[in-house]
């Protein structure tokens, strides 16, 4: 009973075991290894793959292998990103002991949301993952651009609350529970549903669109991005999006909402915008941070794809997908903030030649590139498969081909970075030194995105239960 | 289990090649030659074991994604054994002429990986797989273009990419669509070549596929007008641009045991306006040959000049035509290497590419104006050596079927003979024009020079060699076609003529 909700308790109690510390403690290394002992304790828990949930919790919760597996995926992620703001941080003169406290709540809010049964537990989450990250993405306040992401980002998120409350509402009082199932089941039978549920599910879909950023719900994306702190960076790009993709695939493998003609017309759209305007206003992007938010546009919009198929093709092909780009934005948010260590690279010239200044970390960024191209030895490309037999086997073409041309739009502005990795630059060439944890863990993350690339079976069994 | 072998030999390479670097600047080229050498010994081995009655003689299977139906099986016949050798040699004359550089490193890890893709392209059997290779040899070689650090690299690396990962992505949409259309009929989803040999399509289905199929294949042959791709890439460094004719060999081998014999009908149809493009292509590179002064782009328009006999070679679905393409692939390889391997020869010595500023040379260095004689006839097709024998049976073939191409495509042969001719003319004879330093040909110059002279001269003289590997492939391929003639021989031309000749003698 214990183990079934074990991540979330433990990574609760080092939510106050840290906030203890950092109010006697000011040390920025030990906080930074006891957040990071968290993570590492509640990803121990997974592998008990328990389902057992005791009674009170049945009514929110539902814990099965999907929900596993995710858990681990963002576990591992946090303990990345984690390792990452540690480096990152140390240069900084402000507090830097709080940052661990919000990092920890939003994970929580996070595996919340992943387990999430009912609309209830899903706005808990989502709110317990949104308020920290408002403050993480102010965290550094003399950079004005910092803060000034912020405050878009909060308070377009707290309009996108509001309309997901109301939304919720609607839905309630039409259904008469907030539970998944049962809404699903209610959809099922109804003959006729009030038209005022269908307004429930576009606002439901509104505040699912903003908070993963899907066009035309993108336009805090490339603000937050670029003004927060790279890892910080790396947590809205990746964990922050999860939990809220596992809530919406179970939403719609659970209850049949993809059969209301018109939320599978709205979701197509949805998904073919997000591509198209993410790739389009990518190609003229000089800073990487704010190519790699039109870049996630598009690639929420990829996943969209898969989301529609629905079943069991759906849930493998998201979950595949998710975690190799997981590996991608980490690998590359990773990278970045290994050079960002006394200025964030502002334009893409910062990054001329980094080749033969620092080959470890230009590689890894090159495979990342390369893994959001979709190329083959990367887990991109086969997660581009995944999704694109995903949308086949649905007879969407119309989205697959929309798909191929879009990576093939693609490619452009992932190359132009690649290239100017490599371009050699007359100054002198200085070898920089990247610290041994950090380049162990980049490798690591580099190897994962090639395993995923050549043996990918393994991983797709993991979300196939 | 030896297939595995060869590729795991070359990718352990490129592997160990990284941090030997440390060790010594030189080790990874040893590293290099060692590899390419492992895996040439064995697939000499290979070719020893074959039966000859088999339709593969080697094959390996092993799961690899059950999920989508795609197993990682490898396979060879006399075909594939050919072209795995062919870019073996090569690799190795391209590892060994090259310098040993300062980025010597990251240059042996990319042509190793490039080798393993180009040499998995030749064993795939699985379609989902031989996609796999095909991508995972444009990487490298993007790799290797953009750190050939010269001004025109990042314009030619963009250009490569675009035009290969665009059309190899439509190819992607074409294998799923055959993979679909397929698994609907026999509830078997699968991507094994043997599999999905007997689809059942309409006329326009079929052309419908076999379109995105051709083109991923026509852009790597490269035909006219999706050629942009190659000249630029052959301008940058001496080892890419016979990687590069390596590369375009995988789009002929591409059509041959893919594109073919999954789409019998829908190739049939095709074929005028095949032989039309290959008769363009010829003509238009070879017109273009002429009248360039950088020996490079020389170079590469001859290459694309024979992948337009190449074609005009598989479209006439003959089984003359075809031995012809199988030479021709060989022939085309080495002969491009030739020109790329002196043009280099000379640029070391004079510190250009350009034929217009030079002359003389046979004076100050008769050794390079021989070997420069040589390949220049090798380009033009003189008999006795591979080019002569590949068009000429190619153009045998296809004289069966269309005389106007055999005639225009003649036209092309004259062309050539024309830009070879200048390149001597220009070079070689005449006055000094430019200083350049007497230095005689290297030990390791000689060598790669010997391999292709000895190549040239061997399939000139002796191209049963080669033909008699293909005989299997090319009658099992072939037998949807009617036959043209009654008792048209298979095999190479000389054994048929002594038969018939002995016939007649006989009487």
């Amino acid at each position: 009973m214990f183990v079934a909700l074990a991540p979330m308790y433990i990574i609760a109690a080092a939510i106050v075991v840290l906030m203890l510390l950092a109010a006697f403690v000011r040390n920025h290394k030990l906080l930074a290894i006891v957040s990071a002992l968290g993570f590492i304790a509640a990803f121990g828990t997974v592998f008990s793959h328990c389902s057992c949930l005791s009674k009170f919790a049945w009514e929110l919760f539902v814990v099965d292998d999907y929900s596993w597996a995710l858990t681990a995926v963002t576990l591992l992620s946090a303990l990345a990103i984690n390792i990452f703001s540690y480096f990152y941080f140390e240069n900084f003169d402000e507090q830097k002991e709080e940052y661990y406290v919000l990092l920890h709540t939003a994970v929580l809010g996070t595996l919340v949301m992943i387990a999430a049964k009912h609309f209830v537990t899903f706005f808990i989450g989502l709110e317990l993952l949104s308020i920290p990250t408002y403050v993480m993405v102010a965290y550094v306040r003399s950079k004005k651009e910092s803060v000034e992401a912020s405050i878009k980002y909060l308070a377009t998120a707290a309009a996108s609350s509001a309309a997901l409350l109301f939304g919720l509402a609607l839905i309630y009082a039409a259904a008469g529970t907030m539970d998944i199932y049962t809404v699903g089941r209610f959809f099922y039978i109804a003959q006729s549903v009030p038209a005022y549920t269908y307004v429930g599910i576009a606002l439901f879909i509104v505040a699912v669109g903003f908070k993963l950023a899907l066009a035309p719900f993108h336009m805090w994306s490339p603000a937050v991005y670029q003004g927060s702190a790279a890892p910080v960076t790396a947590f809205v790009a990746s964990v922050a999006k999860l939990g809220v993709i596992a809530f919406v695939l179970r939403l719609f493998n659970e209850s049949n909402l993809l059969n209301i003609g018109a939320l599978n017309i709205s979701l197509v759209v949805l998904a073919v915008l997000s591509m198209f305007i993410g790739n389009l206003f990518a190609v003229g992007q000089k800073n990487i941070k704010r190519m790699l938010a039109y870049s996630s546009v598009a690639h929420m919009g990829y996943l969209m794809v898969a989301l529609l198929a629905g079943g069991m093709v759906a849930k493998s092909a998201t979950g595949f997908y998710i975690t190799s780009y997981f590996v991608a934005t980490l690998a590359l948010f990773g990278a970045i903030s290994v050079i960002s260590k006394n200025d964030e690279p502002k334009s893409i010239d910062s990054l001329k030649g980094l080749y033969y200044r620092n080959p470890i970390v230009a590689v890894v960024i090159t495979i990342g590139l390369l893994a959001l191209i979709g190329m083959p030895l990367t887990g991109g490309f086969m997660a581009k498969v995944f999704v694109v037999k995903a949308g086949a086997g649905i007879q969407q073409w119309f989205l697959v081909w929309m798909l191929i041309i879009n990576s093939i739009i693609s490619i452009y502005y992932y190359t132009k970075y690649i290239n100017v990795l490599f371009s050699h630059t007359s100054e002198e060439v200085v070898k920089e030194k990247v610290p041994y944890l950090l380049a162990t863990i980049l490798i690591i993350i580099v190897v994962l995105v090639i395993w995923m690339g050549v043996a990918p079976q393994l991983w797709l069994n993991l979300f196939y239960n | 289990m030896a297939l595995v072998g060869i590729l795991a030999v070359l990718i352990l390479g490129a592997l160990i090649s990284l941090p030997v670097r440390r060790i010594h600047k030189q080790l990874p080229w040893y590293v290099g030659i060692v590899a390419v050498l492992t895996a040439i010994i064995m697939s000499f081995s290979l070719g020893n074991a074959s039966s000859g009655t088999e339709k593969w003689f080697a094959r390996f299977t092993s799961s690899w994604i059950p999920a989508i139906g795609s197993n990682f099986s490898l396979a060879i016949d006399g075909l594939s054994y050919i072209m795995i050798l062919l870019t073996l040699v090569m690799g190795l004359v391209a590892i060994g002429f090259s310098e040993r550089r300062e980025n010597s490193s990251s240059f042996i890890f990319n042509s190793l990986f490039m080798l393993a893709g180009v040499v998995g392209i030749f064993m795939a059997t699985d379609l989902f797989l031989f996609f796999f290779f095909w991508e995972m040899m444009l990487l490298p070689l993007y790799f290797l273009i953009i750190s050939a650090n010269k001004e025109g690299s990042d314009k030619a690396a963009f250009k490569f990419l675009i035009y290969t990962q665009g059309s190899g992505l439509i190819m992607l949409i074409s294998l799923l669509a055959l993979y679909f259309i397929h698994g609907n009929q026999t509830a078997i989803y699968s991507f094994a070549f043997e599999d999905l040999l007997n689809t059942q399509m309409s006329i326009t289905t079929s052309m419908l596929v076999m379109s995105g199929f051709l083109l991923a294949f026509l852009v790597k042959l490269p035909v006219w007008p999706l050629h942009g791709w190659l000249p630029s890439a052959f301008k940058t460094a001496p080892a890419i641009a016979i990687f590069s004719g390596l590369l375009i060999k995988t789009g002929a081998y591409g059509i041959m045991r893919f594109a073919v014999p999954l789409f019998p009908e829908g190739s049939l149809i095709i074929s005028p306006l095949m032989m039309i493009l290959g008769v363009v292509t010829i003509l238009y590179a070879s017109f273009i040959a002429f009248s360039q002064n950088d020996i490079r782009v020389i170079s590469a328009y001859s290459g694309i000049s024979h992948m337009g006999f190449i074609l005009i070679g598989i479209y006439a679905f003959n089984d003359l035509s075809w031995q012809g393409v199988g030479v021709q692939m060989i022939a085309s390889s080495v002969g491009t290497a030739s020109l790329i391997l002196l043009g280099e020869i000379i640029h070391r010595r004079a510190g250009t590419y350009d034929i217009a500023h030079l002359g003389g040379i046979w004076t100050s260095n008769p050794n390079i104006a021989g070997i420069g004689t040589f390949f220049a006839m090798a380009a033009l097709g003189l008999p006795g050596m591979a080019n002569f024998i590949a068009e000429f049976l190619i153009l045998a073939g296809a004289f069966q079927i269309s005389v106007l191409s055999t005639v225009l495509a003649s036209i092309g042969i004259v062309a050539a003979a024309a830009y070879s001719l200048r390149i001597i003319q220009k070079v070689f004879i005449g006055e000094e024009k430019i200083c350049i330093s007497i230095i005689d040909v290297t030990l390791r110059e000689k060598a790669a020079v010997a391999v292709m002279m000895v190549l040239l001269l061997w399939i000139g003289f002796y191209p049963s060699m080669v033909t008699s590997r293909l005989e299997p492939f090319i009658t099992r391929t072939l037998n949807f076609s009617p036959p043209e003639t009654p008792g048209t021989e298979q095999g190479n031309v000389d054994e048929a003529q002594v038969k018939y000749s002995f016939q007649v003698i006989k009487k």
